[in-house]
């Protein structure tokens, strides 16, 4: 199972169309914070939302030099609802880790859609290794 | 635990090799090296936009109307996961829902047949498509594509064209018509069902009439509503040689991956790595194998309490002929992943990743919303 470029069958494939909304009729999101006196510290209950959403929001929020720790976990495997914790360093707010971290969420996913966009219709899309 | 095993054939002298299993013998590579890919939040830098844009890239591989292999690479194994787990359960399809059934004397009970009808993919945009509220009776054009199936086999009186008897009729999905809702404008193309599955055969005589309803779903829901066959990705193999592996040595090395990874140069006759990708990481290669032994049940139980020094090589020796554990780096690259999309017939393959990125962004672009639009002296702060 070699997978090598020229294996590529791309004739009939043009650029994929840009979707059209496919989150837009979900509920709105359900969230409840919980916040700390200081307020660096801040637990997030998402409702519908479960490891897809609670891992990735983790891993960006660690990613961010301010915060101390970071975790996320499903309390029950059969409740559709994820709590994303946060504690900062003194000085900075939790919640706003918080937003940083959803924009550079979708700033990433914007970026790597036109990546594929561009290796999708045949250009180049990157500076592959 | 002990294993016995038959040696390759060409392996002179060695006609059984027993070899440890447990997990000091087994991985002696995972730990340094590169690692098994499980890492801290510390272990990634800051976020910085511009830095991540010339990280990333994208690399097509196999790009069909049915299945997209590609690289994708300078992401991190959350966000690879998140759009696997997207792609499954999360992206918006069209599935047969509501079965009407005015008749139905086939062999199949009607909760089966519905059930079956269900799984058959139903070849229409499920993102220009409305979610049916829950409980509504009213099936309007926006939210629901309806069809109808109506076959009727022929009575055992017909003779067939080759004069025998009639036998049994093969119903297939492509006989399944599309009912048009409303006064709806007609789409260009008729909404119709993946044809070419067969659903049911009559016997002579039984029919089968039958309305259904497709509405849009999740996977999350039902896997009938999944868009893809498989979504997976695996992290791009590393294989490193670090010291030269010459002559017999090479070529036995090369007959003992399973997956044609290594070659032998030419002239030199040095091993080298060929097919890197195609490593499976099964560690063949680097496999501790130590001495003979006759395996006899007292000869189990007296190594029981044997250490580990037994089954790694001395650390100074060059390699045995048991073992290139010393010579060869087994890992792989942590922000280099090869997916693998198969798309079950709704969409175009090319778009279904595309659409999991579309939708991971709006997932964090509504709650963001959210939390900006709530109060500042909210929570018990
Ligand atoms: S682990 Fe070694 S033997 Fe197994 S496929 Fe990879 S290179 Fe070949």
């Amino acid at each position: 199972m070699t997978q090598e470029p020229s294996v590529r069958a791309s004739a009939g494939c043009a650029v994929p169309r840009t979707p059209i909304d496919g989150a837009s009729d979900r509920p709105p999101p359900t969230v409840h914070i919980e916040q700390s006196a200081d307020a660096c510290q801040v637990t997030l209950t998402l409702e519908n939302e479960g490891h897809t959403l609670g891992n990735v929001l983790r891993y960006m929020i660690a990613r961010d030099p301010r915060v101390e720790h970071a975790g996320y976990s499903v309390p029950h495997p059969s409740e559709n609802r994820v709590k994303v914790n946060v504690i900062t360093r003194p000085g900075t707010r939790a919640l706003d880790v918080v937003q940083s971290a959803l924009a550079n969420v979708a700033l990433l996913c914007d970026e790597l859609s036109g990546r594929y966009e561009a290796a999708a219709s045949g250009g180049t899309s990157s500076t592959c290794p | 635990m002990r294993y016995c095993r038959e040696e390759a054939p060409s392996d002179r002298s060695v006609a059984f090799a027993g070899y440890d299993l447990s997990s000091s013998g087994r991985l002696p590579l995972m730990r340094e090296d590169y690692g098994s890919g499980s890492r801290i939040a510390t272990d990634y830098e800051p976020f910085d936009g511009a830095k991540e844009r010339t990280r990333l890239w994208v690399r097509m591989l196999v790009q069909t109307a049915d299945e997209v292999v590609m690289d994708v690479g300078g992401v991190h194994a959350p966000v690879a996961n998140a759009l696997r787990r997207i792609m499954l359960v999360e992206v918006p399809t069209m599935a047969v829902e509501y079965v009407t059934v005015h008749r139905n004397s086939s062999i199949l009970h009607d909760e089966q047949l519905a059930h079956r009808l269900g799984l058959v993919p139903v070849l229409a945009d499920a993102r220009a498509f409305a979610e049916r509220p829950p409980g509504s009776a009213a099936a309007t054009a926006r939210d629901t594509l309806r069809f109808r199936l109506r076959v009727e086999a022929p009575s055992e009186t017909t003779s067939t064209p080759n004069g025998g008897r009639a036998q049994s009729t093969a119903v297939y999905s492509d006989q399944i018509e599309w009912v048009p809702l409303d006064a709806a404008p007609q789409p260009a193309a008729r909404p119709r069902l993946m044809p070419g599955i067969l659903l049911a055969k009559l016997a002579p005589g039984q029919a089968i009439d039958l309305e259904m309803d497709a509405v849009k779903g999740y996977g999350q829901e039902h896997a009938k509503w999944s868009p893809v066959a498989t979504a997976a990705y695996r992290m791009a193999p590393r294989v490193q040689i670090t010291r030269d592996i010459i002559g017999e040595q090479a070529q036995r090395l090369v007959r003992l991956c399973p997956m044609h990874v290594f070659d032998i140069e030419d002239g030199t006759g040095r091993a080298v790595v060929r097919r890197e990708r195609d490593c499976t990481r099964c560690e063949e290669c680097v496999r501790v194998v130590r001495a003979p032994v006759i395996d006899t049940a007292d000869d189990i139980e007296e190594d029981e309490g044997e250490g580990e020094e037994e089954a790694m090589p001395p650390e100074d020796a060059a390699d045995t002929d048991a073992s290139f554990a010393r010579s060869i780096r087994l890992g792989h690259d942590p922000e280099h992943f090869i997916f693998s999309v198969e798309s079950t017939g709704q969409y175009r393959a090319d778009v279904i990743f595309l659409e999991a990125l579309h939708i991971l962004k709006h997932k964090c672009v509504r709650l963001l919303q959210e939390i900006q639009r709530r109060p500042e002296e909210e929570g018990f702060g």
